[in-house]
């Protein structure tokens, strides 16, 4: 075993790439270890005529469906889990919707009790959010009277296309609504292009003109040093008789054997079901419930959000193929509590799009098939670039029953056990996704919809099996080390050489896309270890 | 196939039946990398052509494998080139693949009353003036998970 190298770092997702680079700017040597590889430009589906099919197969987003070599089987009957194994992780494939958390997302504990303070403050985030955008390159406009005020966008607005249909519906009911600040470019920023509007995003973009960690933080984490080892899956973590993390088993791509690598820090950055899932297969005599999981909170606490979508279609051409696909508008007009709607948290609405013709004929998000037979094409004509899709996004409770643990009869392709997801919603949450869904059909209404169709994600026998794309919640930061698996620095209580920054850090999810506050969370949380480690050689 | 695919969709004055382009090809390889291909044997009787009855029976009776055709087919058929030609026809500016052409949009305009609201709405409770809410009006909750 050679020498140890002063970090490794699990995972090369929005996590790895910020911390990495963090770290090894500091002067630290950093070993980055991913289990899958870089995307090549020319593996993306967009140049092609079969885009939209691969994106539903070869090329989807569910693991489970793409079932690429990288990826790791998923067992679960209770929800369709969406991440991407590879340099870059789950931002290579995103829609960059990129808003903020609310202030009152931090202080839950305070408001009403069922979820935790967070041990840190939206102002003591701020500077981060505004520090990792620059580097990202976010747009958006100013102005917006339902958060508090921001530093300037890195680019101007998107245009919105298919969206000033539903302003229509948000002016006249009086709701709350703006520009959802995204990273997607509006102009050329940092060598990479403005967005072409083509209407892919959810495949990614081989352009840069949408953020994926591959454009902004991994080429100046390889300037700064970082060695990053692709196809390597880490396989458990191993502690000393003092309780520290010693060393990474991983498989090493080139043989196929197992080799170890040693550090002095450790940062697990595997996203919310990657990183629980290591640390409970890492259990060993020292710990036996999984490693840094004294509390037991390992693997709980899973969030999503809670989601639905209403689509609505109007009598006028809106080109709902065309541009950045999710989201062009947010309304918050509903984000806070108000206990007379009948729940706690709150919930966002978001103006998206439909993708291209074979998407929209065959339901689009919701489900709304065109016919087949002689009325097919009628139908199309009606519907085809008529419509655009309000999807609700709630915050939803983290319940210690929704969780992740080891699966009993699934493995990976290298013997480790698949991650088990149990998930469902709170009645809480299933009351705050009713009104929301009512919400949505009164803007789809109000915007002039000719067709409206409900998809609240439930299956056959009525379960609520959503599209599970934001992994938050299962080792959460906190104060106690009773109820929370890290300090508010992302550090273990357990094992005082191991940290952890992902989404699965995350106390409460908030009623938006999570991604920019992972990336300004870990930026503090590693600006913090930089100078702990510094100091302490 | 073609006669299968022709009854899911028939051309009209603007767009071609399904036969009339490699939609049923390109969809039943798709449902070989699917599907077992004893499934798919359903959907076949040599003895006479699919009539629209038998695809009605179909739908109702074995809907996932219905599920599965059309899903294949209607992907199939929105990719092929003349179909392309017939949205550009009806006034869709519509590429078969999205790159590297990309599309233009009109810009954002920031008049209010436009890409903005008329009037800037909204607000948000700051970190100062979040207060405790009384929530024993609602009935789940018996106690907290977190504080």
């Amino acid at each position: 075993m050679s020498a140890p190298v002063d970090v490794v770092i699990v995972g090369a997702g929005v996590g790895g790439a910020i911390a990495s680079t963090v770290l090894a700017e500091a002067g630290l040597r950093v070993v980055c270890l991913e289990q899958g590889s870089w995307t090549p430009r020319e593996r993306f589906p967009h140049f092609d005529a079969d885009w939209e099919w691969r994106r539903l197969n070869d090329w989807s987003t569910a693991a489970n469906v793409r079932q690429w070599p990288q990826d790791y089987p998923i067992d679960t009957e209770d929800e369709v889990t969406l991440m991407w194994n590879g340099v870059g992780g789950s931002s290579t494939v995103y829609t960059g919707t990129w808003p903020r958390f609310r202030p009152s997302d931090f202080r839950k504990g305070t408001e009403h009790g069922q979820q935790p303070d967070w041990p840190l403050t939206y102002e003591d985030l701020a500077p981060w959010y505004e520090a990792n955008d620059r580097v990202c390159g976010i747009s958006g406009v100013l102005g917006d009277p339902a958060i508090p005020a921001r530093e300037p966008f890195q680019t101007g607005p998107l245009p919105p296309g298919s969206s000033r249909a539903a302003m229509r519906g948000f002016e006249a009911l009086g709701w709350h609504w703006w520009p959802m600040p995204n990273a997607i470019l509006g102009e050329d920023f940092d060598g990479r292009p403005a967005c072409n509007h083509c209407g892919n995003c959810q495949s990614g973009c081989p352009r840069g003109s949408l953020n994926s960690m591959t454009y902004s933080w991994w080429p100046r984490a390889l300037r700064a040093g970082v060695e990053l080892v692709e196809n390597a899956r880490v396989t458990r973590i191993e502690t000393n008789e003092n309780r520290l993390a010693t060393d990474v088993e991983y498989v090493d791509p080139a043989t196929g054997l197992r080799k170890v690598l040693a550090a002095r820090h450790f940062i697990v950055s595997a996203n919310g079901v990657g990183t629980p899932r290591l640390l409970l297969a890492s259990a060993s005599d020292s710990f036996p419930t999984g490693l840094a999981n004294s509390s037991d909170h390992v693997g709980r606490n899973l969030m999503h959000h809670g989601l639905s979508i209403v689509e609505a279609w109007v009598d006028e051409p809106l080109e709902t193929h065309k541009g950045f696909v999710s989201a062009q508008l947010i309304c918050e007009e509903f984000a806070e509590t108000d206990i007379s709607r009948g729940f706690i948290n709150g919930f966002t609405l978001h103006i998206v799009r439909m993708n291209g013709a074979g998407y929209q004929a065959h339901g689009s998000h919701s489900g709304n098939v065109a016919p087949w037979g002689r009325t097919h094409h009628d139908w199309f004509r009606t519907h085809f670039d008529h419509g655009f899709g309000i999807l609700c996004v709630g915050d939803d409770l983290p319940l210690p029953t929704n969780r992740v643990t080891l699966s009993e009869s699934m493995i990976d392709s290298d013997g480790i056990p698949a991650p088990k997801i149990t998930y469902g919603l709170h009645a809480n949450d299933a009351a705050m996704m009713d009104y929301a869904v009512d919400r949505a059909v009164e803007l789809a209404q109000a915007a002039g919809a000719i067709d409206i169709k409900v998809n609240r994600w439930r299956n056959a026998a009525g379960k609520y099996t959503p599209p599970a794309w934001h992994l938050l919640g299962t080792c959460r930061l906190g104060d106690d080390p009773a109820t929370s698996v890290v300090d508010q620095w992302g550090r273990s209580w357990d094992v005082p050489n191991l940290s952890i920054m992902d989404g699965s850090v995350l106390p409460t999810g908030g009623a938006v896309n999570p991604t920019s506050t992972i990336g300004a969370l870990t930026l503090r949380n590693a600006t913090h270890l930089a100078a702990e480690l510094i100091a302490g050689r | 196939m073609n006669k299968l695919a022709d009854l899911l969709i028939p051309g009209d004055a603007a767009f071609p039946a399904a036969s009339a382009t490699d939609a049923p090809d390109l969809a039943l390889s798709r449902l070989y990398d699917r599907l077992p291909a004893e499934e798919l044997w359903v959907l076949f009787d040599d003895e006479q052509a699919p009539r629209v009855k038998d695809l009605k029976q179909l739908e109702s009776e074995l809907p996932e494998l219905f599920f599965e055709l059309r899903f294949a087919l209607y992907f199939s058929y929105y990719e092929q080139p003349e179909v392309i030609k017939a949205l550009r026809k009806l006034g869709h500016d519509y590429h078969q693949a999205p790159q590297p052409l990309g599309y233009t949009l009109d810009p954002f305009d920031e008049r209010p009353g436009f890409d903005l609201p008329s009037v800037a709405r909204g607000s948000y409770k700051p970190t100062q003036e979040i207060e405790r809410i009384d929530v024993s009006t609602l009935p789940w909750f018996t106690e907290t998970t977190g504080e």
